[in-house]
């Protein structure tokens, strides 16, 4: 059994196939309203070109993507300060283990991503699946939560809402 | 998509609760610049809420609720925003903010509930999803638990590494 995180690697254009398949998993086993792929592309293809934003990445180039995280840095809607938004991070439901090695690694690089361009970082959890074990996660790692979401008349996961 | 006026509804009789309109822009500027200072982790940029709040008032894909007489001080106030999450184009509800002025925070009347449940209400009525929250580094728990009352258990939670919640400065800590 691993016990030393995986690396991380940026993701590049080249892992742009891959990184829509693990999107895809994601956003309908997590999403809360009906995914549309156009738009995660741009998003993703921002990701993987390092602009305004950054993919990590857990696998090798041409190979299946094991995890992957997507960051943004944008405003929030009160300020034109940058931040550090993690949008998603995601380990494909083939990796996913007990220890959380791969979720825990991605976190940290969240981390060193917002240390190395001297912003906050924003990241939790949006789940109505398995919540208090990922948040368990995240304190270990961010320590105390600064507030929780909340989802009235969807849940992650039911994406035919609308 | 039509807009049932929550202040038709008998239910909102009680609360005292009315849309914002144009003519409350000062009053919501000063609630909103007190928030800003109190909540965010950034440095706050005047124009950019003013235009969050210009168009909420305006009811331009958002609206404010108010607590307080026209052209008095705002008691209390949540702004909500009609939007689409970073992998969708499906609309959802959105809380931009729920505040209570400082004033009337021991005043009895449960401000911060009585606004939760006007923005329930005004999901229903647009037929929307609605995600709400709590972003604060300062009595978290507390927050959160006033909110597991009125929306259940909670859908998630939100880190902030870097920065804390009422530093207003966006500098790293």
């Amino acid at each position: 059994m691993d016990t030393k995180e995986p690396f991380i690697r940026l993701g590049m254009p080249e892992d742009f196939k891959e990184v829509m398949e693990l999107c895809e998993l994601a956003t309908e086993e997590n999403g809360f309203v009906n995914p549309n792929m156009d738009k995660v592309a741009q998003e993703i293809w921002a990701g993987l070109n390092q602009n305004y934003g950054v993919i990590g990445l857990v696998g090798k180039p041409g190979e299946k993507i094991e995890a992957g995280i997507l960051i943004r840095v944008g405003n929030m809607w009160y300020s034109d300060g940058f931040v550090a938004e993690e949008k998603a991070i995601f380990v494909h439901p083939d990796y996913r283990s007990a220890k959380g090695l791969r979720a825990q690694a991605l976190c940290n690089f969240s981390k060193k991503f917002a240390d190395d361009l001297g912003i906050p970082l924003m990241i939790g959890v949006l789940s109505n699946q398995r919540t208090k074990s990922k948040i368990r996660l995240y304190e270990r790692i961010f320590g105390e939560q600064a507030g929780a979401y909340f989802l009235y008349g969807a849940k992650t996961g039911k994406t035919n809402i609308q | 998509m039509t807009y049932k006026d929550p202040k038709q509804d008998q239910h909102f009789d009680e609360l005292k609760i009315r849309l914002g309109t144009p003519e409350d822009v000062h009053e919501v500027m000063k609630l909103a610049l007190m928030v800003s200072e109190e909540n965010g982790f950034l440095e706050p940029d005047a124009e950019k809420i003013l235009h969050e709040v210009w168009g909420s008032l305006n009811r331009d894909n958002g609206l404010i609720g108010i607590i307080g007489e026209p052209g008095q001080p705002i008691e209390a106030g949540v702004m909500l925003r009609i939007g689409s999450y970073w992998y969708s184009k499906a609309p959802f509800l959105e809380e931009r903010v729920i505040f209570t002025h400082p004033d009337h925070r021991s005043a009895k009347g449960g401000r911060a509930r009585k606004l939760c449940e006007f923005s329930k209400h005004t999901a229903d009525a647009l037929g929307l999803p609605l995600l709400i929250g709590v972003l604060s580094n300062d009595r978290t728990a507390a927050k959160v638990k006033m909110y597991e009352r009125q929306f259940g258990k909670a859908a998630g939670a939100f880190f902030l590494y870097g920065a804390r919640t009422g530093s207003g400065e966006g500098a790293v800590e």
